[in-house]
């Protein structure tokens, strides 16, 4: 399956729901991606670590029940320089905090930031889907750009 | 001692989950439990900070006079914890702490300095589904925490939370072998009063013949020297949201505790699927369950004793396997996992290989979809009776919300 994504699945350091993990594995496996789960409480070291070892075409930050805004400001600001120059899109999903409103000030902040989508509201699993099918087709272009030459 | 202070007492014992930031709140919360009158254990819930050894947030919140998700018992000194919480409690009246940490020898050193001598937890079921710390580290540090609550054998007690390993979607066999197994880990490591526990699933049927086989399994492997008893959960996954709903579930979980012959059962709030629960909804839960038990018929029950059977000789198979893999219970409960012998389906901890797989099948029996390299003897034709081997997003989603559509939908009597 050679344009299948390889995505790396991630929960955060405040968050130690795993569910929501295991349905977005499922729901990735189903649009063409391969997958690493990292699991649950993952800091923000192990992240970078698992992103080095892997260079995937996506990653992707999942919490329901844990602080997703804080925790993805501290990922993506304290990325490695030798990393940070050539990351894979990143994308958060899912709630982005107890006490946070789902849009707004936090999502444009994030997208800011340089995440490449922010998938908090309720029909984000559509835009979600979409986002993925671009990725990949762009990965397939890509690839048959590099056969051409 | 609490499995030889319910021997001395009839009836079922109910249990909340109550933790709260402050001593006052904390004693206060126990207070009116003990104040209830019924058959009940007091309960202090840590809260996450202290939970994942992060003290200094914790300390910071009680300082900034935040709320926490439960009772930081280590920014607390022994002194302060005994004069305010363990004097509430009495010959009628015991506490005990729940916390769900990995690695617990420091806080098993207090609990100890505090003589709360009652608690919870297990190597492998405070590892896998809540931690990053590998297999082998929580092994190490249970180990350690054992024989601090051992050296006071008449006191100590211990609870397998194995039985409610990922709270729900778990396959009884899993649950089952594992509870016996982390009791053997207890009785090694010097405890003489445990408890085995098991989570509420899908099918009162399934439950009772789960139980049913924990209990046989107990007598056989473990020594007749300790202490045991049987503590049953309400269900732990996604709750019912109508009133009937919730009643309907917490009643069967009465039902499960009433005829599995369980002595404690630990109580649900209405409100706990969304968030912390009120002192005054952990009261009403707490009466609500103790009525239920004292006003439920003798009703009829088709025993599934096949099932019994099956979950009985399936989690044997899986004991005997692992014992044999070295003569001390820490070594084969490492092996066991990096051999796939033990594997708990959904579960995302780097050590659990994942090769075992479960769903919920029609009549809400949890059954195996992939049993990977488990050393379960394949025999039955109920072993597989799904026609697919994976699980799309949308049916994994149906799943959770199981118990919701059983107990919510209108036309359950």
């Amino acid at each position: 399956m050679e344009n299948m994504l390889n995505v790396i699945l991630t929960g955060t350091p405040s968050d130690s729901h795993t569910w929501n993990l295991i349905f977005m594995e499922l729901f990735l496996q189903e649009n063409k991606c391969r997958v690493r789960n990292l699991g649950s409480c993952v800091s923000a070291e192990q992240l970078h670590t698992a992103i080095e070892e892997e260079v995937p075409d996506l990653v992707v930050i999942s919490s329901i029940n844990g602080h997703l805004f804080q925790d993805a400001i501290k990922i993506i600001n304290t990325f490695p320089s030798h990393l940070a120059s050539s990351l894979p899109p990143l994308v958060v999903g899912g709630k982005m905090g107890i006490t946070l409103k789902e849009t707004g000030f936090p999502k444009v902040k994030l997208l800011k930031l340089g995440y490449s989508g922010v998938f908090v509201e309720k029909d984000s699993l559509v835009s979600f889907k979409q986002y993925l099918h671009r990725l990949g087709n762009a990965k397939s272009y890509q690839k048959s750009l590099r056969y051409a030459v | 001692m609490l499995s030889r202070f319910l021997e001395a007492r009839p009836g079922l014992y109910v249990q909340p989950r109550m933790g709260m930031a402050s001593l006052q709140e904390m004693q206060e919360g126990l207070k009116a439990v003990k104040g209830l009158n019924i058959p009940a254990i007091g309960t202090i819930t840590l809260d996450s900070y202290t939970r994942m050894g992060q003290l200094e947030e914790a300390q910071k919140a009680l300082q900034a006079g935040l709320d926490l998700n439960g009772f930081p018992v280590l920014s607390y000194s022994s002194q302060e914890i005994i004069e305010n919480l363990c004097t509430v409690a009495d010959k009628d009246f015991l506490i005990q702490v729940r916390h769900g940490t990995a690695s617990p020898v420091n806080l098993f050193k207090h609990l100890v300095e505090c003589t709360l001598f009652l608690t919870e937890g297990g190597p492998v079921s405070y590892c896998l589904p809540y931690s990053q710390l590998s297999l082998k580290e929580a092994i190490d540090s249970w180990r350690q925490a054992c024989l601090i609550l051992g050296e006071y054998p008449q006191q100590s007690h211990l609870e397998s939370f194995a039985g409610c390993l990922l709270g729900q979607l778990c396959h009884p066999t899993i649950l089952v072998a594992l509870g016996i197994l982390e009791a053997l880990f207890f009785q090694k490591n010097g405890l003489k009063d445990i408890s085995l526990s098991y989570a509420q699933h899908y099918n009162l049927s399934q439950d009772l013949a789960a139980v049913a086989a924990l209990k046989r399994l107990a007598n056989i492997y473990i020594s007749h020297e300790i202490s045991w008893h049987i503590v049953i959960y309400t269900f732990m996954g996604l709750f019912p949201q109508t009133v009937k709903g919730y009643n309907g579930i917490v009643e069967e979980s009465v039902q499960l505790a009433t005829h599995a012959g369980a002595r404690r059962l630990i109580v649900k709030t209405q409100e706990e699927s969304t968030q912390i629960s009120t002192l005054s909804a952990n009261l009403s839960a707490l009466k609500q369950a103790h009525e239920l038990y004292n006003s439920s018929p003798s009703f009829e029950m088709s025993e599934d004793k096949e099932e019994e059977e099956l979950i009985f000789e399936q989690a044997k198979a899986i004991i005997d396997a692992v014992l044999n893999l070295s003569s001390e219970i820490e070594t084969s409960l490492y092996k066991a996992f990096q051999a796939g012998y033990l594997d708990v389906p959904y579960c995302l901890h780097p050590d659990n290989r994942r090769l075992a797989s479960c769903a919920i099948d029609k009549e809400g029996y949890m059954q195996w979809i992939s049993i990977g390299k488990l050393p379960i003897p394949i025999q039955s034709g109920r072993l597989y009776p799904f026609s697919f081997h994976t699980l799309t997003s949308k049916e994994f989603l149906q799943m959770l919300a199981f118990n919701r559509m059983k107990f919510d939908s209108p036309q359950e009597t």
